[in-house]
């Protein structure tokens, strides 16, 4: 099966620490060697997490500078939003439906008993 | 979410709302036709199609109409038990106009079959909780990884992310 972008970018999500690298990395840019601070995983590790991310699209590393800092890429972060917001709005506004349906069916239901 | 709570651990995803009717009100419009029809999908995503077979190993196929001439929206539940009015259990597919399992639209990796079980809980002053719990089913492991990044993706922690992010987005611009 061929990796579509949206399903390659979820499974990057997948990952706690890749998503709390993304949460650092939504405050602005940072060096490999800033972003492995907060855990307690080898450089090596986080490189294989950024790897990661870099394949899904979610973040790109600088060419320029020597410490090749890594930054997030707004295209798929915005794909998932996107696809969360319509998984949600479907339950949210069936519900919101059924609850109004309810409302009528009972409705109609009390006054053919009066 | 507005008024529909939603959770998620690493491998289900779990929503709730609590509705103001009788549970064995509300058992009939998820389990009968004429009803499911009105009230099944987003606002704006008329149902145009809804065949119903109610036993284990039937199907609840449907069709959604998309706004704005987005095209049809073809799916399918297999019934795996039925416990009136309390449990319903079914395997989600997305499908095609024949009843056929198709893969997810947006997401191919996206696993083929969902496991949902839907409880009715009986609340006070006649009210009732529907509880929606989905895990992937006979996934494969990359199927299972695009799940559960698709659901942690909906954690609360994780939202605000996204909101830390546009925020970030915004400055740049």
């Amino acid at each position: 099966m061929s990796a579509d972008r949206l399903s390659l970018t979820l499974a990057a999500l997948a990952d706690p620490t890749r998503r709390a690298i993304l949460a650092r990395l939504a405050g602005g840019e940072a060096s490999v060697k800033e972003l492995a601070e907060p855990f307690a995983i080898s450089l090596p590790a986080v490189s294989k997490h950024l790897k990661v991310l870099e394949k899904a699209g979610l973040i790109v590393r600088g060419q320029k500078a020597q410490w090749r800092p890594c930054r997030l890429e707004a295209a798929p972060l915005q794909d998932v939003a996107g696809w969360i917001d319509g998984y949600r709005r479907f339950w949210d506004e069936s519900f919101d439906r059924l609850d109004g349906y309810l409302q009528q069916l009972q409705q109609v239901k009390s006054d053919e008993k009066h | 979410m507005k008024n529909t709570e939603g959770s998620a651990d690493e491998a289900a995803f779990v929503i709730s709302r609590v509705v103001d009717a009788p549970r064995e009100l509300v058992w009939r419009m998820y389990t009968q036709a004429e009803h499911l029809k009105n009230w099944f999908g987003p606002k704006g995503f008329p149902m145009t199609h809804c065949s119903m077979d109610l036993r284990v190993g039937g199907m609840f196929h449907y069709c959604l109409q998309m706004p704005g001439g987005g095209g049809d929206m073809w799916g399918r539940w297999i019934f795996r038990a039925i416990e009136p009015p309390r449990r319903l259990v079914t395997v989600t597919s997305f499908s095609d106009a024949e009843g056929g399992v198709t893969r997810h639209p947006l997401a191919p990796g996206w696993p083929l079959h969902m496991l949902g079980e839907t409880l009715f809980d009986e609340e006070a002053d006649g009210k009732t909780r529907i509880t929606v719990t989905t895990t992937a089913l006979d996934a494969s492991e990359a199927e299972i990884a695009t799940f559960k990044g698709g659901f942690a993706s909906m954690t609360q922690g994780w939202s605000g992310t996204f909101q830390q992010f546009s925020d970030y987005l915004a400055s740049l611009k």
